[in-house]
């Protein structure tokens, strides 16, 4: 009897010694890190000030209240010339809300030339129902408010504020949308993808009413939601590329 | 031997004993067992996509302890006064009055809300003080002008209640009730009000649109869903998450729609303290909204006329902080009465008759 029971205790701490599973063979490195885009909004290079004034080259005098883009289509480009498409990878930045950066995972480490990427839709997503995307996504009308409802589509772009106009204030507001508003921006910088990193981005504000034209808001006109056909859009998308720089790599 | 056998018997028994003592607390009837019933959310295809929160799953004993403490006095400092008492399902849980009237009588200064679809909001609130459903409401419990009732007065209630000792243990396994058990359950239950079965809705994907709302309501929600600029009321720039007709964003669900030049209630602006918010209030839904007034944070117009003769010809352009998509019209909309009677005539579409005589959502006593 006696036996039995020193048997039955051997097994118990025998099995209880058993070792968990074998460890694993050798793990290669991850190959993938994830990739954080910071935007911080300027005026002539200096950060903005949601709350002051600061004069266009047209000479208006505009406080930005609102400062909104939907970001799509993020490619990287390969030293060796491969471009790595993101996939999934879309943006939602509102500068004047704070809310100013967003982060895609499984980003290939390696040497890179360029960054690209749209401000804007593809065409299907603009068009497509907006309640498909999960409530967090940044393409859910709940975290954007850019959707114009129906078939309308998203707004790629808003710019809002106030200016001064004979000693009064007056609001602006330019809306970009539609599918021929897509902006396209391609920014030549070598950089090396090893750990998880961050791009500094700048929005430059100042160049949104002066870059390839010199746009007024009192001239020109102070409001636009793109419309078909819509001079005052015409003339204020022309300054769009150009505007959304990198100032650092991390 | 047999005196051993005697001492184990005696201390078996003790623990036997010490383990069937009564609860110091609750004397639970032994029939309340920790079971739950998990509760099925209909979603129809047309609802917006939805997180249930992942801290607090549905069950139909906790849809149900919420359901009973919304409709109970019980949660009132005199017991007088429940969620209920200015949250009627046939007013879209609002109230008629133009401000909510706590215990002792004492004015509010807001009127309340219409209660549906609340899991999609992310602000709560007229000043958007509450950033969760679950911090939601805790607070007209315990607020001074409304059911001025603390919470640890509440719970001893609570406890004292045989109804509420057997609902806290079967939705909660708990037998010591908490601030967020109670939390937990009127959040499940205000989870279950949705309303999204009014004529307007049966408007998805359909191109005979006058089969479903009649000519005058598509003349007002074409009113409604264009610029001023372009001859329209501009009502969607606020109201502009269409399913909800109103404003659930993280950035957008804050305004100043230009009721004052001069601001008596600062709105948002006390809530973060930043001057660019004065003034601010949520931008509500308007489903519902025929059945809902008074309007605006202080109930101040009793009728939809009303609220379109503001928009018409009434907007404070001086008002601080007056929303850029208000401001940008830089002149009054001067609605002519047939525009506004569209669009009234619209917004009727917005009516959702299920959800008004929900028998789910009525008093369950």
């Amino acid at each position: 009897m006696k036996n039995y029971i020193k048997i039955l205790l051997l097994s118990l701490v025998v099995f209880s010694c058993k070792p968990e599973n074998p460890p694993p063979p050798d793990k290669p490195a991850d190959e993938t890190v994830s990739l954080t885009f910071k935007f911080t909004g300027k005026f002539n290079d200096i950060p903005m000030s949601w709350l002051n004034y600061v004069v266009t080259h047209a000479n208006d005098t505009i406080r930005v209240a609102r400062l909104k883009y939907l970001l799509s289509n993020f490619v990287l480009e390969k030293s060796n010339g491969e471009f790595v498409k993101l996939t999934d990878a879309y943006g939602f930045i509102s500068l004047a809300d704070r809310l100013d950066s967003f982060t895609f995972k499984n980003i290939p480490k390696g040497d890179y030339k360029s960054l690209r990427f749209e401000v804007g839709l593809d065409s299907a997503i603009n068009h497509g129902n907006p309640q498909q995307w999960s409530i967090n996504h940044p393409l859910n009308p709940s975290v954007n408010d850019m959707h114009w409802g129906w078939s309308g589509g998203y707004i790629f772009q808003i710019v809002e504020g106030y200016y001064k106009s004979n000693g009064l204030e007056k609001a602006f507001s330019y809306h970009v949308a539609n599918d021929v508003h897509t902006q396209k921006h391609a920014l030549v910088y070598d950089f090396t993808i090893s750990k998880n990193s961050k791009f500094e981005m700048a929005v430059e504000v100042d160049k949104i009413f002066y870059n390839a034209v010199d746009f007024s808001i009192k001239n020109d006109g102070d409001f636009s939601h793109s419309g078909d056909p819509d001079l005052v859009m015409d003339k204020f998308f022309k300054n769009a590329g150009g505007t959304i720089q990198i100032d650092n790599f991390k | 031997m047999r005196k051993k056998i005697a001492w184990l018997v005696v201390i078996l028994l003790l623990i036997v004993v010490k383990s069937c003592k009564k609860d110091a607390k609750i004397d639970a009837p032994v029939t309340d067992v920790y079971n739950p019933t998990p509760y099925v959310l209909k979603h129809e295809p047309w609802y917006p996509p939805f997180n249930l929160p992942s801290d607090n799953a549905l069950t139909e004993e906790g849809v149900m302890l919420g359901r009973m403490m919304f409709y109970d006095p019980i949660l009132s400092a005199d017991s007088t006064l429940s969620c209920s008492g200015c949250h009627r399902q046939n007013r879209s849980f609002s109230d008629s009055r133009r401000v909510s009237v706590g215990i002792t009588g004492q004015l509010g200064t807001r009127n309340a809300m219409a209660l549906f679809n609340q899991m999609w909001n992310r602000k709560f609130f007229w000043d958007g003080r509450a950033n969760s459903l679950k911090e939601q409401v805790l607070m007209p419990i315990q607020a001074h002008d409304e059911m001025n009732m603390n919470i640890y007065d509440l719970i001893e209630k609570l406890e004292n209640s045989p109804r509420y000792q057997s609902g806290f243990k079967k939705a909660f396994d708990v037998t010591e009730i908490k601030p967020l058990h109670i939390s937990k359950a009127l959040e499940q239950f205000l989870i279950t009000i949705i309303s999204f079965n009014a004529p307007i809705d049966k408007l998805w994907g359909r191109t005979d649109t006058l089969n479903v709302i009649n000519a005058s309501a598509l003349r007002g929600l074409n009113l409604f869903m264009t610029p001023t600029q372009n001859g329209g009321a501009d009502c969607f720039h606020c109201h502009s998450n269409i399913p909800f007709f109103g404003n659930t964003s993280i950035t957008g669900s804050m305004a100043n729609n230009g009721l004052d030049a001069v601001l008596t209630d600062k709105g948002f602006g006390n809530i973060t303290g930043n001057l660019n918010d004065e003034g601010k209030f949520k931008i509500p839904s308007l489903r519902n909204i025929a059945r809902s007034a008074p309007y605006m944070h202080d109930g101040r117009f009793q009728t939809l006329d009303e609220v379109l003769d503001f928009y018409s010809t009434g907007i404070n352009f001086s008002s601080p902080n007056l929303d850029i998509n208000i401001a940008s019209h830089n002149q009054q909309l001067n609605l002519s009465g047939q525009q506004k009677a569209d669009i009234i005539e619209f917004l009727n579409t917005l009516t959702d008759t299920t959800y008004l005589n929900n028998p789910a959502y009525a008093s369950p006593f």
